[in-house]
């Protein structure tokens, strides 16, 4: 039943189209394209150490609000007013280009948003996020993964494979679909030469080997391009945050590159001087911003085809600590951008932050599944039916239903 | 952590205060303190959460949120000495009774009462020996030493040994060594980048003259000295360093050993001296092909022989 009441999609049409010669499966990808000009995009950014929702998107109409998040709660007034978005919530100063994608209708919020995972562990919390099972375990692959996996083999999505951005491939993008790995390089290059000597040995001692240096030998032709090589900070700093959407943006513009590419950002675990309009989440929260502005910039016309789904593991306490930083929590926001999201609003069933109303009477309480969010994105975005996501994709889940309407 | 008790391990002050500082102890303080009560200052509970959950018991040990809480208690006044050096030698941990919460505080189901820095050495002690904790580190240890997945009954009796020895790693080491398992010829681990770096260095023979660039490899291998990405550490599987912009990295680091090095060492000579015997074939005939002994080189510091462990 689920399958034939599944939303029309791009590849569901594309599969409509070839269904007159079971011969032409092979060609898919031109078919696809002549039905449909959509080549989509999609970019999944991580944020590690769980961000405070709360301060990135400020629910300034709430009273309980400025008395929970104390000396670092954003508001309207005073120095570093908060961007309003709607006549509730205001998004943090630190994120200009956001702001101008919201009102564009390229930005959407969805609030009050986490996975199932109700402990308060990063690493277990992390699991869960990209593993996509409904708890923590010892799993190899990530939903992000799985989803390319799941696409219609052929399809030009599938065959390009994911990206993973990072010296390590984050867990969301590791399975058994084909992974580019990718990071910005420092050093200068060894000879083809070299290359291929050791890719030699490589096949005839250790197949494991082989096949990763090739990927990564690879990936460095496409993402180099005219690119500033001045070694950056790491993934904790504007700059790292920068360059690694420039290389990843590139990489997904080429016409023979990836279509879906994993990112992670580290830095957002804000125990102690998490800082409100300034300071610490807001570099943070501002690197984020230039890294949107990146992708825009880089994928032009691409863009309008492109969406970018940003999560985290979870969020944190409502109440500021004794160290004006927040500690683990529950509930929190994930932004969405691109052309192909349907902005300009903030998703939210605010669940009010009375101290009854708190998650364990501390967090902010979790009212929209974040998977419900990522199979709205990848049900009408690359086109997967119900069913696969339900099973393959998020695994026992089932009863959640994904998000409507959140692809243009 | 090389030998001697876990327990010792755990209590060490240069452990410690590393942690204090990481894991934001010093601004903790005890509601109840003579600091907390005078500035409304409270509790931060990073480290007493990773305390458990990553050094000790483990995700799954069977604590719950008000353990953490307890136990974030317990050490509160743990700290080190300031940059001003007014107690003592900047750097040194610092017990401060000012922010340390007063009173009896009950962790896993037992009572605390000791008086300020004995509350929290009690409590550590105590983990650092409970079931829940040997599992996890003789988990850990046979994942770092012999595969990614390794046989549950050799975790088990690690663990066996852990609890025996009231926490002795080195009964431990040798409980490993005395295991079959440990004997299986086939290379299943990678080499860590610190790890690689390394054994580079030894094979060419040489301490680096600069640490700077030998600095800058681990950063651009994932691997910063002393900066994991979180508070359990640096990655130690298989699917963590074997990835392709890690073995890139890797190869371009190669070069560069290879490329300072040029024709002084002879690498089939080396490759004889690190590998002998279990040398493979092709990686012999590899490097005895090469164009150069520098290419030699690069291909001996990237074969599986070196790659591997």
């Amino acid at each position: 039943m689920n399958f034939l009441c599944e939303t029309p999609s791009p590849s569901r049409r594309a599969l409509l189209a070839t269904a007159a010669g079971l011969f032409a499966w092979a060609y898919l990808p031109k078919f696809a394209r002549a039905a449909d000009q959509r080549d989509p995009r999609l970019v999944v950014i991580i944020l590690r150490g769980a961000l405070d929702g709360l301060s990135a998107v400020a629910p300034v109409g709430d009273p309980d609000y400025a008395g929970l998040h104390g000396q670092i709660a954003l508001s309207l007034s005073g120095e570093g007013p908060a961007i309003p978005l709607d006549s509730f919530f205001a998004l943090h100063p630190a994120m200009p280009v956001f702001a101008r994608l919201y009102r564009a209708g390229q930005g959407a919020i969805v609030h009050a948003v986490a996975t199932s995972y109700r402990e308060r562990s990063h690493f277990d919390g992390q699991d869960v996020l990209e593993s996509g099972f409904p708890g923590p375990g010892r799993v190899g692959s990530g939903w992000l993964n799985r989803a390319l996996s799941a696409l219609p083999r052929g399809a030009r999505i599938a065959t390009r494979g994911g990206l993973g951005v990072g010296p390590t491939t984050p867990l969301i993008m590791r399975g058994a679909a084909p992974v580019l790995g990718w990071s910005p390089q420092t050093l200068p290059q060894p000879t083809e030469d070299l290359a291929s000597r050791v890719l030699d040995l490589y096949r005839h001692r250790d197949p494991i080997l082989a096949d990763v240096l090739a990927q990564g030998l690879a990936a460095e032709k496409i993402a180099a391009g005219e690119m500033d090589k001045t070694p950056r900070g790491g993934f904790a700093t504007a700059a790292g945050m920068k360059q690694a959407a420039q290389g990843a943006a590139r990489l997904i513009a080429a016409d023979d590159g990836p279509r879906v590419a994993a990112l992670a950002f580290d830095g957002w675990d804000t125990h102690a001087n998490e800082g409100g309009a300034t300071g610490r989440l807001a570099q943070l929260l501002g690197g984020l911003d230039g890294a949107f502005e990146e992708f825009e910039r880089v994928l032009g016309p691409i863009w309008k085809d492109t969406a970018i789904v940003v999560v985290t593991e979870f969020g944190r306490t409502a109440r500021i600590n004794g160290t004006t930083g927040t500690d683990h929590g529950t509930g929190t926001v994930a932004f969405l951008a691109g052309g192909a999201i349907k902005g300009g609003r903030v998703i939210a069933d605010w669940p009010g932050l009375k101290p009854d109303q708190l998650h364990e009477s501390r967090d902010l309480a979790p009212t929209t599944d974040l998977r419900a969010v990522v199979k709205g994105v990848l049900a009408d975005h690359l086109g997967l039916g119900g069913t696969v996501l339900a099973h393959s994709v998020f695994p026992d889940s089932t009863g959640i239903e994904p998000m409507a309407g959140l692809i243009v | 952590m090389s030998s001697g008790a876990f327990a010792t391990c755990c209590k060490q002050s240069r452990a410690i205060r590393q942690c204090c500082f990481y894991l934001d102890n010093q601004f903790s303080a005890g509601p109840n303190s003579a600091f907390g009560q005078r500035t409304g200052r409270g509790l931060n509970e990073n480290l007493a959460r990773e305390i458990l959950e990553l050094h000790t018991l483990g995700v799954n040990g069977g604590y719950s949120q008000a353990d953490v809480t307890s136990l974030a208690r317990i050490i509160t006044g743990w700290t080190f000495i300031g940059r001003l050096g007014q107690f003592g030698e900047p750097g040194r941990f610092f017990f401060n009774a000012n922010t340390h919460e007063p009173g009896l505080q009950t962790l896993l189901g037992r009572p605390y009462d000791q008086e300020d820095v004995a509350k929290g050495r009690a409590a550590l002690a105590n983990i650092a020996q409970h079931p829940a904790t040997a599992e996890h580190i003789a988990f850990k240890f046979a994942r770092h030493f012999l595969a990614d997945d390794p046989p549950s009954a050799l975790v088990d009796k690690l663990a066996n040994t852990f609890r025996m020895t009231g926490g002795d790693l080195k009964a431990l080491a040798l409980a490993l060594i005395d295991s079959p398992e440990a004997w299986h010829p086939e290379r299943t681990k990678m080499r860590s980048p610190s790890e690689f770096l390394y054994a580079a260095g030894r094979i060419v023979g040489r301490m680096p003259d600069d640490p700077g660039p030998f600095l800058g490899a681990l950063n651009i291998l994932g691997m910063p000295l002393w900066g994991p990405p979180g508070p359990n550490g640096y990655p130690d599987t298989v699917a963590a360093w074997a990835n392709p912009e890690g073995m890139k990295v890797r190869l371009e680091i190669s070069v560069r050993i290879a490329d300072r090095w040029r024709d002084a060492l002879n690498p089939l000579d080396l490759l004889d001296q690190i590998a002998g015997p279990v040398a493979s074939p092709e990686t012999r005939q590899a490097i005895a092909r090469a164009e150069s002994k520098q290419q030699g080189l690069a291909l001996l510091l990237m074969s599986p022989e070196v790659q591997r462990r």
